[in-house]
């Protein structure tokens, strides 16, 4: 498996189109899991995928050959596209007050929730509040390296993923996910 | 289940999560803004085996030419005296046969064995100038190195003074040179960002507003080259003229040395599919020097010593005298210096291909001569020169050769974002002879360059978008 996907991230790398259309197979699903968390639409979502693809392409060399540190390269790629797009927004991320919320919710209806209830409800999250979630809890990255890749402080990149944390318990905690149809 | 457990699931739910896309829709949006497979290690190969070939046929031509030069003066001859002078000799013998010149291979072969020989009460020298023609006029004496005494001074150095004047009128009628100049331009395409991002970790994104997937592809660029050309020369009998055969014979025989030196700036514009257009202006200078001669021989009777009678001890005891036939030949050897100067408009087009950081162009297209100058001296048949007003050679040289074609091959990497050093080989030729119909000869050149220089970015392709999906 390892030697095929070498053979195949060879073949990417010296443009074979026939190896670049089964990258693009094995690597769309993946890009679009990180995308759809960061830009909710579905379409939009999908041309993220389409411009993360285009640059992991065209830089291939620079990439490591194995296969892990290159599914990383590529979400890495894909998270900075996506943070590129909302740069251009314009998105305000700086939160000056420091509201302590209530974070308590039975236990019973996070264990209820999927894949598309969570990913709603991060979509009803403001955006500068779901882009640190996501680049805090899911994608792993720490305060730190969140503060340069979205130029804030750090004491903002915590108060954002705190007012987060609180108005996603209190998205679930309305029961608006799980009334939501699908 | 507390917000941390509730955030280690849906971190394991996405980490699993694969929606379906549709990807055949997602590869015909981003295959045209994909890069082309790399097809430039041939176009290297080729380039540096082009720019190696030149440099070894440039010094192998040189050595050869110094070579020649060397071996065709009669001081070089095994044994012989040296006997560059500067002005032609004449020698008499008892022979009724024309004697030849040792280094005129092309004169007809002597017999001057079994001829007795009677040594020379003095050269009768017979010193000819033009010197309303610039022009450089050596002629070497045509005596064999059995005939000749040997002089004092006949150890000195094998190289005459032939060949320091030779160098000295190299000196006086040097090639252009050619300066290059940078010009201001404008920006050329930067490398992506995501260059130096290739570990998952982050890393302080850069600010640059420019996609990086975008083809940086510079639209616009003036280059400014100059360098060394070889020119390769042919010479045809002109059947439409009068054509005599000694001129070609040693025209073809005689030719020496021929350089060449050009400079040019041209304008290129590209497109984004690589396809770009050129235009721009040429100028070329030939160097070429070569030697013409040309032997006279003449038969008249003069009073002299027939027969002598000697001793065993060497002293003559008797000796007749009388009317004899003596044969006279003089070689009158020319070198000259002629220069050529030719000013092209190249047009054409061609293919252009980027990597990281080098780029490559072929083009090929029409070279338009819009002028074309003649500097030196003609020589007729006689190996004597003619001035340009002689009824039968005005107007020799055309003034402009119309059409020609030419192919380059240049390669060029970065030196800044909006410089780059180039080297590219470059072959061109004109249809027309540089001799009009009436010269006995077709005489044309084959210039094969390599040249150096820098090009210039002037604008960059920023329209290359890829396409979004509807």
């Amino acid at each position: 498996m390892q030697s095929d996907f070498k053979t195949l991230l060879k073949g990417c790398r010296d443009c074979e189109r026939k190896a670049q259309r089964q990258m693009v197979d094995l690597l769309v699903p993946f890009l679009l899991s990180v995308c759809r968390r960061y830009e909710g639409a579905h379409a939009g979502a999908q041309d993220l995928v389409q411009e993360s693809l285009i640059l992991i392409f065209n830089h291939i060399e620079d990439c490591q050959p194995e296969e892990k540190p290159f599914m990383g390269w590529c979400k890495r790629i894909a998270v900075n596209v996506s943070l590129d797009k909302f740069r251009k927004k314009s998105i305000p991320l700086e939160y000056l007050d420091h509201q302590e919320l209530p974070h308590f919710l039975p236990p019973e209806i996070f264990a209820q929730l999927g894949v598309e209830e969570i990913m709603h409800a991060l979509n009803l999250l403001p955006d500068n509040q779901r882009l640190v979630f996501n680049l805090f809890v899911i994608d792993g990255y720490t305060h730190a390296e969140i503060c340069d890749m979205l130029h804030i402080k750090e004491s903002n990149a915590r108060t954002l993923l705190t007012r987060a944390r609180a108005t996603l318990q209190s998205i679930i905690s309305t029961k608006e996910i799980l009334s939501h149809e699908y | 289940m507390n917000i941390e457990n509730f955030e280690k699931q849906a971190k394991a739910l996405f980490d699993r999560y694969r929606p379906e896309a549709e990807n055949d829709q997602i590869w015909q949006n981003i295959e045209p803004h994909l890069k082309r497979k790399k097809k430039r290690r041939p176009f290297i190969l080729l380039f540096w085996g082009l720019a190696l070939g030149l440099l070894l046929a440039v010094l192998w031509r040189q050595n050869a030419s110094q070579n020649s030069r060397l071996a065709s003066l009669p001081g070089r001859s095994p044994g012989s005296p040296e006997l560059a002078e500067q002005s032609p000799k004449r020698e008499t013998s008892l022979v009724k046969e024309p004697q030849q010149a040792a280094w005129a291979s092309e004169l007809p072969a002597t017999a001057n064995s079994g001829s007795t020989t009677f040594q020379p009460k003095g050269v009768i020298q017979n010193t000819r100038t033009v010197e309303n023609l610039a022009q450089h006029q050596i002629a070497e004496g045509a005596i064999s190195e059995n005939d000749v005494a040997v002089p004092q001074s006949a150890n000195r150095t094998p190289i005459p003074a032939l060949a320091l004047e030779q160098k000295a009128e190299l000196n006086a009628n040097p090639a252009p040179k050619t300066e290059l100049k940078p010009t201001p331009v404008d920006t050329l395409a930067n490398h992506s960002e995501l260059e130096k991002k290739d570990t998952p970790k982050a890393k302080k994104p850069s600010k640059s507003k420019t996609k990086p997937y975008k083809k940086k592809r510079s639209k616009a660029s003036i280059a400014l080259h100059g360098g060394y050309v070889l020119p390769i020369k042919t010479l045809q009998r002109n059947e439409k003229a009068e054509a005599n055969g000694d001129l070609l014979a040693n025209r073809k025989t005689s030719e020496k040395t021929l350089e060449a030196f050009s400079a040019s700036a041209h304008y290129t514009y590209a497109t984004k599919k690589g396809l770009l257009f050129r235009g721009g202006l040429d100028y070329k200078r030939l160097n070429e020097k070569f030697r013409v001669s040309y032997s006279k021989t003449e038969t008249e009777i003069v009073n002299g010593v027939l027969t002598q009678t000697v001793n065993a001890g060497g002293q003559v005891i008797a000796q007749t005298t009388g009317p004899k036939e003596v044969t006279t030949t003089t070689v009158y050897s020319n070198i000259a210096f002629n220069n050529y100067q030719f000013l092209n408009v190249p047009l054409g087009m061609g293919f252009q291909g980027l990597n990281k950081k080098s780029q490559w162009e072929f083009a090929g297209g029409l070279n338009v001569n819009l002028l074309f100058r003649f500097d030196g001296t003609l020589y007729n048949e006689f190996a004597q020169p003619v001035s340009f007003s002689h009824p039968g050679y005005a107007g020799i040289f055309r003034k402009n050769l119309g059409l020609g074609m030419w192919v380059s091959y240049g390669y060029s990497r970065y030196l800044s974002r909006n410089i780059r050093w180039q080297l590219s080989v470059e072959a061109e030729m004109h249809f027309k002879s540089v001799t009009n119909e009436k010269y006995p000869l077709v005489q044309r050149y084959y210039n094969f360059g390599l040249k150096g220089g820098l090009v210039f970015n002037l604008t960059e392709d920023k329209t290359s978008k890829h396409k979004k999906r509807k």
